[in-house]
């Protein structure tokens, strides 16, 4: 049964904003009792899911003014100057959420009780980048045509140059709510659409789509919900051996080894800051020249992962678009690598040509190697730069046998077994197992993701006699010639590897035969580097 | 400034009616509310307080009166009130009889002048119309100083200006000043009005308080409150320095120098007993309570001077006093008040509105100066009636219609505009300093505008400490619509600036020099030097922070916990550890002034670190480390900085085409830390930039025509893997570092950071490491290490306030240890003797000392600090200089490149050469190969081909030999 208040909340919300306005309550800043009231209207899912949702296929101009949307957005800028708002007008009518700013008339000769401004915090969200069409609750997205001219009237503010997507002003009016908000961050703002101005340091004032927020709700980084350990249909073992089997056949030219990599990679994740437990970065190696197409591997790994960007670069990427956020006249521009958390990104290097990098090149390849191995972006603004904490599982695609530009943790050359090309013009070419293997095989991932792994002490003893043991080995053996001794940064690697690999059979631990089985992959992995 | 022009452009043919009483004050309080005491609504402009109104007016109006008789000055505005009481402009067009009750309201400020008066000569008008008016100030409320209090103040003067009066002048202007005064009769009002509007602050107790405060501040009372605080004050030197009158000393000097403005620290007003209500006042409704302050700063100059005069201070002896007097009456002053508690910009809520607020921030742009309309000028084009209107509220009401009821035709007024009055103006944006932004959040930014004298005051760039008066305006919602009063924009109107505001890590001053580019602070007496105080909050915290740092410093093992909180997580290493930290604290730069040459040279006292080691050490995140914690700190890699982006470079500024300099990282890190990770990628152009760098500390560049030198004064910590990524122990560093000795021997520490295989230190490091990483147990510190900000705070404070000077045994430990380390070279056994130390590494360990006792908080370098340089060398001597050859510590091996090892071994090497070539008798060819092969079979180890070639290169410079040919064809001749 619908409830006519949810019926209203609808159709009306500005008749209810207004009605609850107007009964006064003291214990409460209403911004407070707004989002509290429409909250808990919509706070079944069910009823969540009605709200109309805004998105390439609705954009902002196809719906009425003062209409109730929802927009599932990742916030771009959070330094928009806060906006000053009458509160209650002379005429006792409440004001914010544009409410009541028609009727104002211009030469109201009463003085402004200062006491009745309130702060509204403005920030600017766009669509989320690199969304999978599969994870959008909009159902089926189709992949967008990247030829259409993005919607957004300030594109510049997205982070993936000409794709379309949208990009909203968001206006926050209950201060709890804007507080902990960040920069990256996922939510489904929840509001009545208007179009208001954009305001920048340049005289010349564009008109957005506004979101006057009536609650929020954040947005899991795995976008759809997942559980670990996650139930399935067949074992476990079977469904990852599967999922291996078919990311190796489709985009892999059939080698596993490199294909379970790819699966730890995608499924790694900073764990902690300090002491920096940080994704690993993987380096697949040996792609071979590009044709003009993209790697089969990225559209395979859409079909996985809710939220991938691929970077494809070349020295016009390089030289020309930017990578990191920057403030320019005191509007946040946004760059390449300014991704919600939990996504991955696929740096392609394989259609990079001979030629300068410029200044701007160097610095931006840099940026990709910081954030790589630090998870922090610098977000540029005049006269200081802002580090901010990222969480993006970096996999290089290389052409040769190593990256040219990148280190990252692990490198694993592709021994293609058969002859199926490693490119594909377009995601056409992909066979998709069933619906629900498919299913199956994103919650394998994304249950994965959120994996908290422990240990045992007695495992903990173990992997510190085997660390030592071994040096002790190495070093007898090559008589004092320090050669390939394990390091303690290796170490760590397969310890890191170790947990993803638990975390990859849903396990909550890691065992001996998990530390055992992550070696034998490291050594595996390191015969082939020789 | 009102009053003067008068006096300074005397228009000859407008004084006939100055003679009358009523004209006189007319001249007196026209452009002031004095003359309209009644109408709350008349002094919508604090300008027009100032000068014209209150006590120091009765001296003013003697000197007008004085010059109105010998001179032609005429004040005619003030009369229209008088003569055309009735037609004002207000658009309310009330009728009022009298001149107090002129109808000024709000709506429309204007004055319009008289057309009869003032016939078509609009020229007349400009010297009059200036009139004082602070940018900054624009009270909302209207608001009028009472008549009452000055008049009654006045009388309590007047015998002391009656007397000054008739000193000076021929003129009985004694008369008229009661008369004046009692002019504005009309407006004896309710006592309401005395108050500022809304609220029962009587502007009559203000004014009284204030004068209190200025004739009464002692610095006794300051320092009471500070130790009641517990904050730390410089003690008084003599029992008298507490009892000086301190802000009637600023009034001298500000007459001395000709300063107008008085920096006033509120926190002084609220210690002094009398004023602490002001300070509430000052606080809650500035724009009412500072013109009143600007006020009876100006009246307190006046008497002063008056009072210095009859007294015959020096340079107040008859006329000069008088034209110093007259001079006073002319200026305008500006009361600037500071100090406040600096609240974060995020805080600043519309609840702050009209309040006095301070905020500390980065400016990140200025505009140019703003010509600001303050007064409009408008001309009648059928009658040429002149009207002009104030600025209200950053708007300016274009009068619909003439004024004069005679004419009264609509849409005839135009703006005239050079004689409009426009006062500069600079908006400012500011952006959250980095330390104020709360983790994780993207700085907010702010707009200040700023007036008069601040203008132009900071740069972009610039740390600001900013006092002033929190505004909100309505703004249009929509370009498209007539919307107003629904959505605000708030900005900040400057009173007072405070460069150099606030940031934790601050540069190395004693790099800059002596005469800064610009002195901190802004023009105005009341903050100088003499009291170099900071804001309440910036002083307690600022105490609060040294009082600690001083208690930590008093600890037996500070060193200990101070290298252990660098790099915390980071395992051992701690020699590491200790020798950057002493190269955080830097050691003293030092100039010879009596050298030859200028001033002689100067000696860096930055310390320069390198660590060499195995991939997988932690070198980096050392690095990163000590980024995070120095001053001024910059990380490059070696790898991805190109020359430019290390130095500096000219490039054109896209707006301006004009050439422009940017720095790279080495000049921004000028006198802090540049970390360089893998130093040995770096190419050979960039490196070559370092040399410079770090001996000479200037960068020069030659680009685009411009040929200059930046200084760099910067310490470098660089970090280098080996030859083949992995160290070889059976080579030499220099063989295991790709560098060119000439570089490395400029490190003052060189660390090999090797990978040993231990059984005990592996298990630790396992266990470290599990724990750490699979265990989710952050290994909890057991010992006390200091948090990142405070080290970072220590390690500035010792900086910027200790100079530790060297003392004489300490001067002799240096030399023993020098001489000892030199002495280690030395083998009992062979006459060779090896260099072992230079002078260079007898700076090094100065600078380390210097270091080492800054750490200590100690103003000299002691035993115990050179004791611990010297350990220090000798554990990065001991570990890097070892010759694999000889066992032996070589310095030359890092000089030069060779060791004395090899370098016997090379002549031994000559020699076989030499024999060999000789006893090839005629044939004076012997191929290069044969040379190696007979070589190899003659020694014990295998002949270095590096070594072979750097001996036959030797040979051939000594013009003994020559090669011939090429490759594998080479052959040696010998030359006879």
């Amino acid at each position: 049964m619908v409830s006519s208040l949810l019926v209203d909340a609808l159709a009306r919300p500005s008749v209810l904003l207004q009605d609850l306005a107007n009964v006064p309550d003291d214990a409460q800043d209403l911004p407070a009792r707004v989002s509290k009231y429409f909250g808990d209207i919509f706070a079944s899912d069910d009823a969540f899911n009605e709200i109309t949702q805004l998105g390439l296929e609705t954009p902002p101009e196809s719906l009425t003014p003062r209409s109730l949307v929802r927009f599932d957005a990742m916030v771009q800028d959070t330094a928009c100057s806060p906006e000053i708002y009458l509160s209650k007008r002379s005429s006792g009518e409440c004001g914010g959420w544009g409410l009541n700013e028609h009727d104002a008339t211009d030469d109201d000769p009463s003085p402004v009780d200062y006491n009745l401004l309130r702060e509204c915090n403005v920030i600017w969200a766009v669509s989320i980048p690199g969304q999978s069409p599969w994870s959008s609750s909009q159902g089926d997205l189709g992949v967008a045509p990247s030829t259409t001219p993005a919607p957004s009237p300030l594109s510049h503010k997205y982070p993936l140059p000409s794709t379309a997507h949208l990009g909203v002003q968001i206006k926050i009016y209950d201060s709890t709510l804007a507080e902990p908000i960040r920069t990256t961050d996922l939510y489904s703002f929840v509001g009545i659409l208007t179009s208001d101005p954009w305001h920048t340091s340049s005289e010349t004032v564009t008109l957005v789509p506004t979101i006057h927020v009536l609650f929020a709700r954040q947005i899991a980084s795995t976008i759809v919900p997942r559980a670990f350990p996650a139930s399935f249909e067949s074992p476990v073992r079977e469904v990852r051996e599967h999922l291996i089997s078919w990311v190796a056949d489709e985009a892999l030219a059939g080698d596993k080894l490199a294909a379970e990599w790819v699966l730890l990679a995608v499924m790694s994740k900073v764990q902690s800051r300090a002491p920096p437990i940080l994704p690993l970065s993987l380096n697949l190696t040996g792609f071979g020249p590009s044709t003009a197409s993209n790697p089969k591997l990225t559209h395979v790994l859409s079909q996985l992962v809710p939220m991938l960007a691929v970077l494809p670069l070349s020295l016009n990427v390089v030289n020309s678009t930017t990578f990191v956020p920057e403030s320019k006249d005191e509007d946040l521009h946004s760059g390449w690598l300014q991704l919600p958390k939990g996504s991955l990104c696929i740096v392609s290097e394989v259609s990079m040509d001979e030629g300068t990098v410029s200044q701007k090149g160097v610095y931006n390849l840099r940026t990709i190697q910081d954030t790589m191995s630090n998870q922090t972006l610098d977000y540029v603004f005049p006269f200081s730069q802002f580090s901010f904490e990222t969480d993006i599982s970096f996999l290089v695609l290389s052409a040769g046998k190593k990256s040219p530009f990148f280190r990252t943790q692990l490198q694993v050359p592709l021994r293609g077994s058969t002859d199926t090309g490693l490119y594909a013009p377009d995601a056409s070419l992909i066979r998709l197992p069933s619906p629900e293997t498919l299913s199956e095989y994103r919650n394998l991932i994304g249950g994965g993701k959120i994996a908290n792994i422990t240990l045992e002490e007695s495992t903990a003893k173990f992997i510190q006699d085997d660390f030592v043991k071994e040096r002790q080995a190495a070093s007898s053996k090559n008589a004092g010639k320090t050669g390939d001794v394990v390091t303690s940064d290796d170490l760590i690697i397969r310890m890191m590897v170790a947990k993803l690999l638990a975390a990859s059979y849903h396990r909550p631990e890691v065992t001996r035969e998990i530390w055992e089985e992550a070696k034998a992959l490291d050594e595996r992995r390191k015969a082939r580097l020789d | 400034m009102s009053s003067p022009p008068p006096l300074d452009f005397p228009t000859s043919d407008l004084d006939a009616e100055m003679e009358d009483g009523t004209a006189k004050s007319a001249a007196g309080s026209g452009r002031g509310p004095l003359f309209l005491p009644g109408t709350p609504s008349a002094a919508g402009t604090p300008a027009r307080h100032r000068g014209s109104d209150a006590p120091g007016s009765d001296v003013f109006r003697s000197a007008v009166a004085r010059r109105a008789v010998g001179l032609p000055a005429t004040p005619r505005r003030g009369k229209d009130p008088l003569f055309l009481a009735g037609n004002s402009s207000s658009p309310m067009a009330f009728p009022s009889s009298t001149p107090a009750k002129t109808p000024r309201r709000s709506g429309a400020q204007m004055m319009d002048s008289d057309p009869l008066d003032f016939p078509t000569s609009p020229a007349t008008v400009a010297p009059q119309t200036p009139r004082h008016r602070r940018g900054d100030i624009h009270p909302t409320i209207n608001f009028t100083p009472t008549s009452s209090a000055r008049r009654a103040r006045r009388n309590t003067r007047d015998p002391s200006n009656l007397n000054s009066d008739g000193t000076n002048l021929d003129i009985p202007m004694s008369s008229a000043a009661p008369h004046l005064s009692a002019a504005p009769a009309p407006s004896d009002e309710p006592d309401e009005i005395r108050a500022i509007w809304g609220t029962t602050v009587s502007l009559s107790d203000t004014m009284k308080m204030f004068r209190d405060f200025i004739q009464g501040f002692k610095p006794k009372y300051r320092a009471q409150y500070d130790r009641e605080n517990g904050i730390p004050t410089k003690p008084f030197q003599t029992p008298e320095d507490a009892e000086v009158v301190l802000y009637e000393q600023y009034l001298r000097r500000m007459r001395r120098t000709g300063d107008t403005n008085l920096n006033i620290d509120v926190i002084n007003i609220m210690v002094y007993p009398h004023s602490k209500k002001l300070h509430g006042q000052l606080i809650k409704y500035p724009q009412e309570v500072i013109p009143v302050m600007d006020q009876v700063l100006k009246d307190l100059m006046v008497e002063l001077a008056e009072l210095d005069h009859e007294a015959g201070a020096e340079g107040m002896e008859g006329q000069e006093g008088e034209e110093e007097i007259a001079d006073i009456i002319s200026k305008v002053y500006k009361v600037r008040p500071f100090g406040l508690p600096s609240v974060n910009m995020r805080n600043l809520n519309p609840t702050d509105t009209d309040k006095l607020v301070c905020i500390k921030g980065l400016v990140i742009r200025a505009t140019p100066v703003i010509p600001d309309m303050k007064v409009a000028f408008f001309r009648c084009l059928t009658c040429q009636h002149t009207v002009q209107v104030e600025i209200d509220r950053g708007k300016i009401e274009e009068p619909a219609r003439c004024s004069r009821e005679v004419c009264g035709q609509v849409g005839t007024m135009t703006m005239i505009h050079n004689r409009c009055e426009f006062a500069d103006r600079q908006v400012i944006r500011l952006q959250e300093t980095p330390d104020a932004v709360p983790d994780g959040q993207t700085p907010h930014t702010v707009s200040l505008s700023v007036y008069d004298e601040l203008v132009d005051v900071a740069k972009p760039g610039d740390r600001l400490v900013i006092t002033g008066i929190f505004r909100s305006v309505p703004t249009r919602v929509n370009p498209r619509m007539r919307t107003m009063k629904s959505l605000f924009k708030t900005y900040i109107d400057a009173v007072h600036i405070k460069l150099g505001g606030g940031g934790t890590l601050g540069f190395d001053k004693t790099t800059r020099p002596a005469q800064g580019d610009r002195a901190p602070g802004v023009a105005g007496v009341g903050d100088g030097g003499d009291e170099d105080e900071e804001g309440d909050g910036g002083l307690s915290r600022k105490a609060e922070m040294e009082k600690r740092i001083r208690e930590l410093s008093e600890r037996d093992d500070i060193y200990d916990v101070l290298s252990h909180s660098v790099a915390p997580s980071i395992w051992e290493l701690d020699d590491i550890k200790k020798g950057i930290l002493l190269q955080l604290f830097g050691g003293t730069n030092k100039s010879v002034a009596r050298g030859g040459g200028g001033g002689g040279p100067r000696y860096r006292g930055d310390i320069n670190v390198l660590l060499v080691g195995d991939p997988g050490t932690s070198k980096s995140q050392i690095l990163q480390y000590v980024h995070k914690i120095a001053p001024r700190g910059v990380y490059t890699s070696g790898k991805g900085s190109s020359a430019v982006g290390l130095t500096a470079y000219v490039t054109r500024d896209p707006d301006t085409r004009q050439l422009v300099l940017e720095s790279g990282a080495l000049v921004l890190s000028d006198g802090g830390v540049c970390c360089i990770d893998e130093f040995d990628k770096m190419s050979d152009a960039t490196r070559s930039v370092l040399h410079e760098v770090m001996e000479q500390q200037t960068v020069s560049i030659a680009k685009a025509g411009i040929i200059t030198t930046l200084n760099a004064r910067t310490s470098i910590l660089a970090a280098a893997n080996p030859v083949g990524s992995k160290y070889d122990v059976d080579l030499p560093v220099t063989r295991n570092i790709d560098l060119p000795p000439t570089l490395i021997s400029r490190f003052d520490l060189l660390y090999l950071v090797l990978d040993q295989v231990d059984e005990n230190l592996d298990r630790k490091l396992a266990q470290h490491l599990v724990s750490l990483y699979l265990e989710d147990k952050p290994a909890v510190e057991s010992e006390d290490i200091l948090q990142l900000p405070e080290l970072s705070a220590y390690i500035d404070y010792a900086r910027n306030n200790v100079h530790p000077i060297i003392t004489e045994h300490a001067g002799e430990e240096l030399v023993t240890c020098y001489v000892e380390m030199r002495k280690l070279g030395e083998d009992s056994r062979n006459n060779e003797k090896r260099i072992t130390a230079t002078t260079r590494q007898l700076e090094s360990m100065i600078r380390l000392s210097e270091g080492h006792a800054r750490m200590r908080l100690s103003p000299l370098v002691e035993l115990e600090d050179v004791r611990e340089a010297y350990r220090l060398m000798k554990e990065a001597i001991r570990t890097s200089a070892m010759d694999p050859r000889t066992g032996k510590i070589d310095m030359s091996l890092l000089n030069t490149g060779t060791g004395s090892g090899q370098r016997k071994l090379r002549e031994d090497m000559r020699k076989a050469v030499l024999d060999m070539i000789s006893a090839g008798g005629k044939n004076r060819n012997i191929k290069w190969s044969d040379v190696v092969r007979q070589l190899n079979e003659q020694s014990s180890v295998k002949v270095d081909t590096a070594d072979f070639n750097e001996v036959i290169k030797a040979l051939e410079n000594e013009g003994l030999i020559k090669v011939v040919g090429e490759r594998e064809k080479r052959v040696i001749r010998k030359i006879d």
